[in-house]
């Protein structure tokens, strides 16, 4: 065990552990504990001011070891992707090292502030949780989100076609087939079905139904199986002339993830939507 | 929030906390071995000294490579529905576990359930509890303590730490 010599007020008998991690384990910048000042041998007086001392010490660590978590959520915030922020590193909770000689008193004095430690930690290690569910897609109950899409369509006599791109990322295509229904792409490269009747169409996916629409005017509502939208859109004529109608089209609203019955379970049972594990 | 959210939020804080408590109960996993007046002290067979690696093993499986530094369990179901996270600190001269954090989050009601196990399992009596939580010092050194915190709006942490 490492072990540092220190020169104190009350005499060069400082005896206190190094930290002393593994630097490729834990990617730290946090350079441990103050060295502790001696408490035995000494008069009362003497005893308690440099226990005091000590706790205070022990204090400027912890505010040490929250700035160091406090830089390592920043770095977390700024990553764009869940690997990054697995590859900036991972914090550990610090070895606590005991005033030698102290009595039960003197040690709920800095099991008291270890604790914190404890509590910052954790804290941190929730908050960085929650930075890789945003950046992996794993959304939270109610979360909302903007949604706007534009688009072009190309009317024949035979039927239609569009080409679309949304906020939510990516390109999505569909044609309408003379039969009916609407074949498309979505933007994560899965195939759907659309069949609309009046101002409702309902969106197939490969084994189930992906969304229920309605539209009334400018206005839509969509539900579908975790989430649900509503906004409003149309389209305008670019040109018309035969056999072919361009026109665009745009829609902005908003989508709201719906609370499944999974997550009213955790949320009463206290767990977090995030709990998901890699 | 309205009045009628909070008291729905309180009823369903009870309903959980009343409930047939299907998660599982600690005191069938925690064990205190008193040896020659050494204590040590088990939760699944994991206790200071265990190897870092073994207790991973017993708690996890397949780690988050994120949290392997600092965590064994991480938001693990528990008692009366409590989320728990089992931090530890470990000695790298040893390549043990120096210290095991058990960190319980949930409702009041639930929390004080969880404690009152705790204390149950660990054997405290009266002289070692207080208001806010218990302390267990053999007159060397700390054995265990627990703190109890709560926020205004009835969320409740119970914080169990095992030094031996």
């Amino acid at each position: 065990m490492s072990r540092v010599q220190g020169g104190s007020p009350f005499g060069p008998s400082v005896v206190a552990e190094r930290s002393s991690y593994d630097p490729a384990v834990t990617d730290l910048l946090w350079h441990g504990w103050l060295p502790f000042f001696r408490i035995e041998g000494r008069t009362p007086d003497e005893r308690a001011r440099a226990h005091g001392v000590n706790v205070a010490n022990r204090r400027l660590g912890v505010e040490a070891y929250a700035g160091f978590l406090d830089r390592w959520v920043k770095a977390a915030r700024g990553c764009s992707t869940e690997d990054e922020v697995i590859a900036l590193g991972r914090p550990v909770l610090p070895r606590f090292p005991k005033e030698p000689g102290a009595r039960e008193s003197e040690r709920k004095d800095l099991d008291a502030v270890d604790e914190d430690c404890t509590h910052l930690l954790r804290e941190a290690l929730g908050e960085v949780g929650r930075i890789r569910a945003r950046l992996a897609d794993r959304r939270a109950p109610l979360d909302v989100r903007l949604e706007a899409r534009v688009g072009l369509k190309v009317e024949t006599g035979t039927g239609s076609c569009s080409l679309g791109a949304s906020l939510a990322g990516g390109v999505e295509a569909g044609c309408r087939a003379p039969a009916g229904g609407v074949v498309g792409l979505g933007r994560d490269g899965t195939a759907s079905r659309t069949i609309a009747a009046g101002p409702a169409s309902v969106t197939f996916g490969a084994d189930r139904i992906e969304s229920v629409e309605l539209s009334h005017g400018p206005a839509y509502v969509r539900s579908g199986a975790d989430v649900a939208a509503a906004g409003i859109g149309g389209q305008r004529a670019l040109g018309a002339g035969r056999p072919v109608k361009v026109s665009a089209e745009a829609r902005v609203g908003v989508e709201v993830q719906l609370l499944d019955a999974e997550t009213v379970r955790r949320a009463l049972s206290n767990e977090d939507f995030w709990a998901k594990k890699r | 929030m309205n009045r009628m959210s909070v008291v729905a939020v309180l009823l369903s804080s009870f309903a959980v906390a009343c409930a047939p408590d299907e998660h599982g109960d600690l005191r069938s996993r925690v064990s205190v071995q008193r040896d020659a007046g050494e204590t040590r002290i088990t939760f699944s067979g994991v206790g200071v000294g265990t190897g870092v690696e073994d207790a991973q093993r017993a708690f996890a499986g397949a780690l988050d490579p994120m949290l392997s530094g600092s965590v064994l369990v991480w938001q693990e179901e528990a008692d009366y529905g409590t989320r728990l996270d089992l931090l530890y600190s470990f000695d790298p001269d040893a390549g043990t576990i120096a210290q095991l954090v058990f960190v319980y989050t949930g409702n009041r009601v639930a929390i004080g359930k969880v404690h009152e196990r705790w204390i149950e399992a660990l054997g405290l009596g009266p002289d070692a509890c207080g208001d806010r939580g218990c302390y267990w010092d053999d007159g060397e050194a700390r054995v265990a303590s627990t703190r109890r915190d709560t926020t205004w709006y009835g969320k409740a942490t119970l914080t169990v730490t095992l030094d031996r």
